[in-house]
């Protein structure tokens, strides 16, 4: 196996419990947070000999961001230089997540901005946004300074897009040819959204349903902007942002419908419109 | 933003409330009326020539069991149910077609090498038959609207219903421009859930109906029986007294009386001759699955028909949770079983997710889909604000 192949699987797991995590912040359920990152699991192609490094890295990146966003949300103002903290180690080591932890910084501070103060408010996505130059023009610049520079902007918004076409169909496998999966991949998910917006609508004021959301929203906006065939199975940010934020308001759901059935599941429910630990 | 909505609502509804409630269905089904044209014509037309249609010319001018008898004619009999045959067979005859001379295809060999060895269909014969494929699927489209509208008592939903099934890409690549059984199919599978849902639950006459609908639907292609399947273990399941086996058996007699009528290789001799084509269906679905999947290109595994054919099994536990808020109302359970059984057994029996076998698959869920994450929508709709400041007449 090398190195490539096991930092890819490394990132790509270590992405796959950033979200487990997250889910289990909300649901105070294992097994049913387990249910909601199943389809992400089975989603990655684990068995390609094709390593996809930055791809995966983009992955774990996206998801990191979300757990570092509840963190934020849930621990309260108290935390949230500890919070802009780990959002900015993040985007050092995969800057491309720039644009999605600069709106995580900003609705935050705008959220606690009556605890923080206006000073916090503005510097939050300020730390982020220079955390995110500094990546990307000082570190890369010391082996690639052309490429640093060039594009700067396009690099910033395709690392949260992620068109990991690469990963996903990688090879020259005749069988791509078959499946639908090219043409399913492109809207097949439009069709559900009315739908689960309507399900999510219940839970608004829930406190995690903002990060959640705006997570979630934000990088299927910058895939559909950027992505010229924004492939569901291809572009795993924008899966994983779906599946969970729908995942998380369907286990909701149906624990009210069946409380009995979800107990057993271990999931408590009962998600208050703010987090208990919030200072 | 809640001001901009509350006004776009009330400026629809104030336009709406300017037509009859006639006027609004026509002006409704003239808008899906439009958008199949820009979707199943335009699709059925600018798709080139596809390597099955000079077979399916052939078959359908072929009798459907008689003299002359020959291999071609044992095969064409038994490879599919004729209802198909005889659709385009007539409309063939309509326009004065008996016979084509054109060299059958050599399946050994490429399409390309076929197409420029003269064994393709001209324009004149190939247009026609994929407007018969716009018809049965503009046909189906209808059916799941009045559907829809039953269920939701609102126009306006119920054509937004319909809108994943316009632009879904299984059908719009695979039954819509492919002459074949596949349009007709999902035709009469829409025709089975409309008339379970509308005549399922009035008494024996009902079901009776459905039956005849469910003798179409077998008729067509034998992956229809597996709704008709799931009707009668509902039937079984939640009848009461004799019902409980009246009415499962009219659904599988009436189908099977229907089936063994239009297709008259059945009846040509006694029963064992009947038993053994019965047989020879099997063994050449068998021998085709085994010369397709002898190919690397054709080898899939079930996950891998799953994630093709079904992409929407990743938001399972959405789904689930949206089926279960409308788990209460009538039509919940016959439209949940017949979606069940075109999905799962589909997808069971498939090897190859082939735009055409993938397309009842979805058209099975998203039907069940529409239905009940429509009727959430316009719950949560009723609940919020402003839906009940409408309700209310109020400011």
């Amino acid at each position: 196996m090398t190195f490539d192949r096991i930092v890819t699987a490394a990132a790509a797991i270590a992405g796959v419990a950033a979200l487990y995590g997250a889910s289990v912040r909300i649901l105070k359920g294992r097994a049913a947070s387990a249910l909601v990152v199943l389809p992400i699991i089975f989603g990655i192609p684990w068995g390609k000999r094709f390593p996809a490094t930055d791809d995966a890295l983009s992955f774990f990146a996206a998801a990191a961001i979300i757990r570092v966003w509840l963190y934020a949300r849930e621990e309260g103002a108290g935390k949230l230089k500890r919070a802009l903290a780990g959002a900015t180690a993040v985007i050092l080591i995969k800057p491309e997540v720039l644009y999605l932890a600069a709106a995580a910084a900003i609705i935050e501070g705008w959220h606690w901005r009556r605890a923080v103060g206006l000073r916090w408010t503005v510097l939050a996505p300020a730390a982020v946004a220079a955390a995110g130059i500094v990546s990307v023009v000082v570190t890369r610049f010391v082996y690639s300074p052309g490429f640093a520079i060039e594009g700067l902007e396009e690099r910033l918004v395709l690392g949260t897009a992620w068109d990991g076409s690469n990963w996903i169909f990688s090879g020259t496998n005749i069988r791509n040819s078959l499946k639908p999966a090219l043409t399913y991949g492109t809207t097949f998910y439009f069709a559900l959204l009315a739908p689960f917006a309507a399900l999510a609508y219940r839970y608004r004021k829930e406190w995690w349903f903002g990060p959640v959301f705006w997570w979630s929203g934000v990088m299927l906006a910058l895939t559909l902007w950027k992505v010229r065939e924004p492939v569901f199975r291809a572009c795993p940010p924008m899966a994983a942002g779906l599946v969970v934020a729908f995942g998380v308001t369907g286990v909701r759901r149906l624990s009210e419908e069946f409380p009995a059935l979800l107990r057993h599941l271990g999931c408590r429910g009962g998600s208050a419109a703010q987090p208990p630990t919030a200072s | 933003m809640q001001a901009a909505v509350r006004s776009i609502v009330r400026a629809s509804m104030a336009a709406a409330k300017e037509f009859s409630p006639w006027s609004r269905s026509v002006i409704t089904l003239a808008v899906l009326a439009f958008l199949v044209g820009a979707t199943y014509v335009h699709r059925a037309l600018a798709t080139g020539p596809l390597i099955d249609e000079r077979t399916w010319v052939d078959r359908s001018l072929a009798p459907l069991w008689g003299p002359p008898y020959g291999d071609n004619i044992y095969y064409y009999a038994v490879h599919h149910p004729s209802f198909a045959r005889m659709v385009y067979g007539g409309v063939l005859h309509a326009m004065g077609i008996y016979e084509f001379e054109a060299p059958l295809v050599d399946y050994s060999k490429s399409a390309e090498w076929n197409f420029d060895h003269g064994a393709m269909v001209p324009l004149g014969i190939e247009t026609p038959l994929r407007l018969v494929n716009v018809a049965f699927l503009s046909g189906m489209i209808a059916l799941v609207y009045f559907g829809l509208k039953r269920i939701l008592a609102n126009r306006a939903l119920a054509a937004a219903g319909c809108l994943p099934l316009i632009f879904n890409s299984a059908i719009l690549g695979g039954p819509c421009p492919y002459i074949g059984t596949d349009a007709m199919l999902l035709f009469w599978l829409a025709a089975f859930w409309f008339t379970w849902i509308t005549l399922g639950a009035r008494g024996t006459w009902g079901v009776a109906a459905l039956s005849v609908v469910a003798g179409f639907l077998v008729s067509t292609k034998l992956n229809g029986a597996f709704p008709v399947a799931g009707a009668c273990a509902y039937y079984a399941a939640t009848g009461k007294g004799t019902q409980r086996i009246i009415r499962p058996l009219l659904l599988a007699a009436v189908p099977l009386a229907m089936f063994v009528a239009m297709n008259p290789i059945y009846r040509a001799q006694d029963l064992g001759w009947a038993v053994k084509v019965g047989k020879d269906v099997v063994r050449i679905m068998l021998e085709l699955k085994a010369k397709s999947t002898s190919k690397e290109w054709a080898e899939f595994t079930r996950a891998e028909v799953l994630r093709e054919s079904f992409p929407y099994w990743y938001f399972f536990i959405p789904w689930a949770a949206v089926a279960a808020t409308a788990r209460r109302e009538k039509w919940f359970a016959p439209t949940i079983v017949w979606a069940s059984t075109v999905v799962f057994l589909n997808w069971a029996l498939i090897y190859i997710p082939l735009l055409r076998y993938s397309a009842p698959i979805s058209m099975g869920f998203l039907v069940a889909f529409s239905a009940t994450g429509l009727t959430l929508v316009a719950r949560t709709f009723r609940e919020s604000a402003l839906g009940r400041e409408i309700a209310g007449g109020g400011r």
